[in-house]
């Protein structure tokens, strides 16, 4: 490998033979290991998915790989965890809506708030901008493990409040647990870190000139919010959006912890995570409960993969 | 199908009646210049809504007369203030500015102060007090915590020795530590980090001396250290692997990629269900139904209860985190990749370099903060695993976590004071992490 005398010529085909057979082979082998990572990585959803499509005596005495010899599609499964009656029914149908109720405030309304306070700390000049941003900023490594005592007393009993003798209500006692509201409300000041701080981060790439001609212009500031910043940031909004949208579908801890496995409330994880436990064997009925509460998650993440990506980029910092 | 409904319409009232009244405070705002005593009225009107609302001993539900009575009163005193008041337009526009920034922040400084900061600190004091927080009792609860054998036993420790493991750990340490300074040599430094060998030698070594520690030593914390160590260091390493060879595929990158990033996008539950599968165990004899017990049958072994065999079943279900967090590792790092100047990649194969020392001599230093951002990451998500061990095993098997024994504690066995120290013991674990991040915040702060 010597670099001293390097002609024009040279430069074209740079590496020596060896170099360049030592790269064909290595990328070769590289190249196999990642392919068979890959297929190791989709065998074990493929297994559940196939599975959730057989019989339930098939899948009791046979392994799943079997289906490609002898190939049969029953939607009994299906059926049975979305619509079946009786107490060994999972319920998924009205988990999936359960489901729903918690994710659509949990999705949006983090969003409007988060979207004013990010103009503030991109645009704005106040005392403590700093200080309170990076506060906002620590916030996203705080495990939730912090919270949820405290939230939960708040939810069931309130906030008092004794001074000299007297009982201030801080917060009224509303009864909260058990309700969706707790949930998504839960959500939305957790979600409030990352959301802030997504939006601020992108907001003030935003070209200062047109924000500082708008203000010439006379435009006040929930003007040049409402007209100019919003639509201006429509992909970190979407970032976030699918980001949180992921996060709370997916959540357990937080709904176990303020619905239980309340029938009317539960969403799509409690239930299916209460079917493994009580139903533990009866891989007929997980499959397609597992296979149900992915469907929607995995349908948003393909299909607005871009930009989940940039937010993955622009916030690694979630925790 | 009508929660659905009644839930969507409530989130459109909610979200317009907000941005509703976000305007009007605005337009509030917009008018102090020209109408203070609207302006002053207006502030009048809001606290004195809040004070009745106060003195109505329970908000709402004491009726809205008292809220009502405090707002008008409020308003009418701000108003007439405002009138009596002589202040120059510029002076009252300033004044308008000063406070137009807080009603921005003021929503999300709300949001996160009921669900974070104040619980946070209330935890942090629950942590000193007794199971229904009644009387203090000082670290009594993290004692506790620290000379309990089914949290973190140290008893035994000495079994390491014994582990062949261990010894040859710390052989793959001793070989790469000696790698190291040999290349070193050759090329003219102390001590040679960026080539494949060196970094191989270590790491592996790194592994074998910890997992030796780690099977050992039982208990709720010694798991949870297992799990953010196996999970950042496994999940970091393939990601990379993965990043940097599918960059270069003519075909399939995409593919790889999307199979690799896919267990992102499903729950921690659904990954727990479907790694259950995997791991199913028949009786021997029986027909095994799940892959890895197939297998083994295959290969003519006898089926292993993955999830019951001590020490290991820890690792079986790390390896379900692993599953799922490797993509996030992989998307991130693969664009750091891709954002190495391609001048000194040039420049490295023109002087005749290998695709492995590009990787290793311009690649990896390039990238080196974006691995730190993925560690960090990692660790603060790992660090409170719950879900997978919940569904999994339920922390039986000696399997447990600090995040499921806190939930036990808490709500289960009504035991807030360990439930809340056990969620300080995570906290604590995690600032050096927050500490790691501020730093980065303000170095970008500073950029910008």
């Amino acid at each position: 490998m010597t670099v001293d005398t390097k002609t024009r010529q040279e430069t074209e085909s740079p590496a020596p033979l060896g170099t360049r057979l030592y790269n064909k082979l290595s990328r070769g082998g590289t190249k196999v290991i990642v392919w068979i990572l890959a297929i190791v990585w989709l065998v074990p959803t493929l297994g559940l998915f196939i599975s959730s499509f057989r019989s339930e005596s098939d899948i009791k005495t046979t392994g799943w790989w079997t289906w490609f010899s002898d190939p049969s599609v029953t939607l009994d499964n299906y059926d049975f965890v979305l619509f079946g009656t009786g107490s060994a029914a999972p319920g998924m149908g009205d988990a999936l809506l359960n489901s729903l109720a918690i994710v659509i405030p949990a999705t949006i309304i983090p969003i409007a708030i988060a979207a004013f306070a990010a103009y503030a700390f991109a645009w704005m000049d106040f005392p403590g901008r700093n200080w309170i941003f990076i506060l906002l900023v620590s916030l996203l490594a705080v495990p939730i493990q912090m919270s949820l005592i405290p939230l939960l007393q708040l939810y069931v009993g309130g906030a008092h409040l004794g001074i000299f003798g007297l009982d201030m209500t801080i917060f009224p006692d509303l009864d909260l647990q058990g309700t969706s509201f707790s949930v998504w409300a839960t959500h939305t000041g957790f979600g409030m870190p990352l959301a802030v701080f997504l939006l601020t981060n992108y907001m003030s790439t935003l070209p200062r000139d047109v924000i500082e001609s708008a203000r010439i212009d006379g435009g006040d500031h929930f003007t040049i919010f409402w007209k100019l910043i919003v639509p201006l940031s429509v992909p970190a909004l979407a970032a976030f959006a699918i980001f949180q949208f992921l996060w709370t579908w997916n959540d357990y801890l937080i709904a176990v912890t303020f619905v239980g496995s309340a029938e009317n409330v539960a969403p799509v994880t409690v239930v299916l995570a209460n079917v493994t436990g009580s139903r533990g064997q009866d891989w007929h009925i997980l499959t397609a409960a597992a296979f149900v509460s992915m469907v929607l998650p995995l349908t948003v993440f393909f299909s607005l993969q871009r930009y989940f990506v940039s937010g993955l980029l622009a916030g690694s910092t979630k925790g | 199908m009508g929660a659905v409904i009644s839930t969507l319409i409530g989130v459109i009232i909610t979200v317009v009646a907000f941005f509703a009244l976000f305007f009007l405070i605005n337009l509030v705002l917009d008018q102090a210049r020209t109408n203070w005593s609207l302006f002053l009225g207006a502030v009048g009107l809001f606290l004195g809504l809040l004070i009745g609302a106060f003195l109505n001993g329970n908000w709402v539900g004491g009726g809205l007369l008292t809220i009502f009575a405090g707002g008008v009163v409020g308003a009418v005193l701000g108003a007439g203030l405002g009138r009596t008041q002589d202040l120059s337009g510029p002076r009252r526009a300033a004044i308008a500015d000063k406070v137009r920034p807080w009603v921005f922040v003021g929503p999300a400084l709300f949001a996160v102060s009921i669900t974070l900061i104040i619980p946070t600190i209330r935890t942090a004091i629950l942590a000193l007090k007794n199971r229904d927080s009644s009387s203090w009792v000082g670290f009594d609860n993290f004692q506790w915590i620290f000379t309990n054998d089914d949290l973190f036993k140290v008893s035994g420790w000495t079994d390491i020795f014994g582990s062949r493991l261990f010894y040859a750990g710390l052989v793959g340490v001793a070989v790469g530590l000696f790698l190291a300074v040999r290349r070193g040599r050759e090329i003219g430094v102390r001590a040679d980090w960026e080539n494949p060998s060196t970094v191989g030698w270590i790491s592996v070594g790194v592994v074998g001396v910890l997992f030796a520690v780690f099977t050992v030593l039982s208990g709720v914390i010694w798991n949870n250290l297992w799990w953010v160590f196996s999970v950042t260091l496994f999940a970091t390493g393939l990601g990379l692997f993965v990043a940097a060879v599918s960059n270069r595929m003519e075909r399939g990158e995409t593919i790889v990629k999307a199979i690799i990033f896919l267990p992102m996008a499903i729950s921690m539950v659904g990954a727990s269900v479907i790694w259950r599968f995997v791991y199913n165990f028949q009786p021997p004899g029986e027909t095994q139904i799940g892959a890895l017990n197939a297998l083994m049958d295959f290969f003519g072994q006898a089926p292993v209860p993955w999830l019951i065999r001590l020490p290991w079943n820890t690792f079986f279900l790390i390896i379900v985190m692993i599953w799922i967090q490797a993509g996030f590792a992989m998307v991130v790092l693969s664009s750091a990749i891709k954002a190495v100047p391609g001048d000194q990649i040039e420049a490295a194969r023109v002087d005749g370099a290998t695709d492995r020392d590009i990787f290793w001599r311009v690649t990896i230093p390039n990238i080196r903060s974006t691995i730190a951002v993925v560690v960090t990451t990692l660790i603060v998500v790992v660090m409170k695993v719950y879900d997978i061990v919940k569904v999994m095993t339920n922390g039986e098997f000696d399997t447990n976590v600090i995040a499921n024994e806190m939930f036990d504690q808490a709500f289960r066995f009504t035991q807030a004071g360990r439930g809340a120290a056990l969620a300080t013991v995570l906290l604590i674990f995690i600032l050096p992490i927050m500490y790691i991040n501020i730093r980065r915040v303000q170095e970008e702060a500073a950029l910008r």
